[in-house]
């Protein structure tokens, strides 16, 4: 039993690396620096048929081409920028994970951070407004006002015992 | 008067969110603005695919507003738009031209496509389902459909005669993207 469960793992681990290394040897560089250029821009980019993937992990059609006209690019000595200029002109922003700033990626941001801070300031406000009524409180005055009611009623109990026992 | 205001504002904010996810829930996740409308046509040399000697180029294709179709007869929805496009070439007079798409290519993997089994059977197709198409263009290595933004066939394009692309559209072409997307931009168009 432990003996196949080894032996599973061994296959799977092995599938693992099978997977991620599959098309690599189909590629060569002119020199490491390509390499690492190519590596970060198949990453970065974004497959425009896929909904969630970037070229290095699709193999839809697209991705192939664009992948193969990333290396061409590369090679013909432009730089990351320009092949990431070069599918933003074709497929637009969606091609890129690294949104540009701008007016609705901002909002992204600021409208969480903003309702945040809203509701910190809102809980402080009311805090404040808590403690202002506290200490308005005229302790005094209210214990005075006390003193009277139960003098009042005193007063009345004493009238009631002298009605009861004349 | 300032209590009664903030005391609608979980309301309010609660109706913005639901109006958010509803516009959420009955949005198309693939439809997105191409990037290439309103930037000239791609410069391209491709030949014909019934005819490899003949090379088609951007300067073959202005002087006349166009409509391009990309295509390939691997592609299922591509089908169902053929009598369509058919309809609209016949009734409106509308210049079709094919961008023929092939997913097979791949000489970096060994793989080529068998361009005589591509014309056979592209002429049983279009025989069978109509043929809109003034002509084809071969694009067998898919550079002219990278640089037009084509994630996948169908897709089509409206050129006008200065080689000017008006309109991107992905997916079929039918009665109702024509009447309401393609048509306005096509009876504008010079």
């Amino acid at each position: 039993m432990m003996k196949s469960i080894s032996i599973l793992i061994v296959i799977l681990a092995s599938l693992v690396s099978v997977k991620s290394y599959g098309f690599d040897e189909m590629v060569t560089f002119d020199n490491p620096k390509q390499e690492a250029e190519y590596r970060e821009l198949i990453k970065e980019l974004r497959c425009p048929k896929c909904q969630n993937q970037n070229i290095a992990d699709s193999n839809a059609i697209v991705a192939k081409d664009m992948r193969a006209k990333a290396l061409l690019l590369l090679q013909e000595g432009k730089s990351k920028q320009q092949v990431v200029d070069y599918m933003i002109n074709r497929y637009g922003q969606f091609a890129h994970y690294r949104p540009p700033v701008n007016i609705a990626t901002i909002m992204l941001w600021a409208i969480p951070v903003g309702f945040i801070l809203m509701c910190i300031i809102l809980l402080w406000r009311r805090s404040r407004l808590s403690t202002q009524v506290d200490n308005a409180t005229d302790t005094a005055g209210l214990n005075s006002e006390l003193d009277n009611l139960l003098d009042e009623v005193s007063d009345l109990q004493n009238a009631e015992t002298t009605r009861n026992n004349p | 008067m300032k209590y009664k205001l903030s005391l609608f504002l979980p309301l309010f904010i609660f109706v913005i969110l639901v109006g958010f996810l509803l516009k959420g829930l009955f949005s198309d996740p693939r439809q997105r603005d191409s990037a290439v409308v309103g930037k000239s046509f791609p410069e391209f040399q491709l030949p014909d695919l019934m005819n490899e000697e003949k090379v088609h180029s951007l300067q073959t294709l202005r002087g006349e507003k166009v409509l391009l179709n990309v295509w390939g007869t691997w592609c299922i929805t591509c089908k169902y738009e053929l009598p369509f496009l058919t309809k609209i070439k016949t009734e409106y007079g509308v210049k079709v031209v094919g961008i023929y798409y092939d997913q097979n290519h791949a000489p970096e993997f060994g793989q080529f496509a068998n361009i005589p089994q591509i014309q056979v059977e592209v002429k049983q197709l279009l025989a069978q389902l109509g043929d809109p198409y003034q002509f084809h263009i071969l694009d067998l290595d898919r550079t002219l459909s990278l640089d037009l933004g084509v994630t996948g066939a169908p897709e089509t394009f409206l050129m006008d005669s200065n080689g000017v692309i008006k309109a991107h559209h992905m997916g079929d072409v039918n009665e109702r993207v024509w009447r309401d997307k393609l048509a306005p931009i096509w009876n504008e168009m010079q």
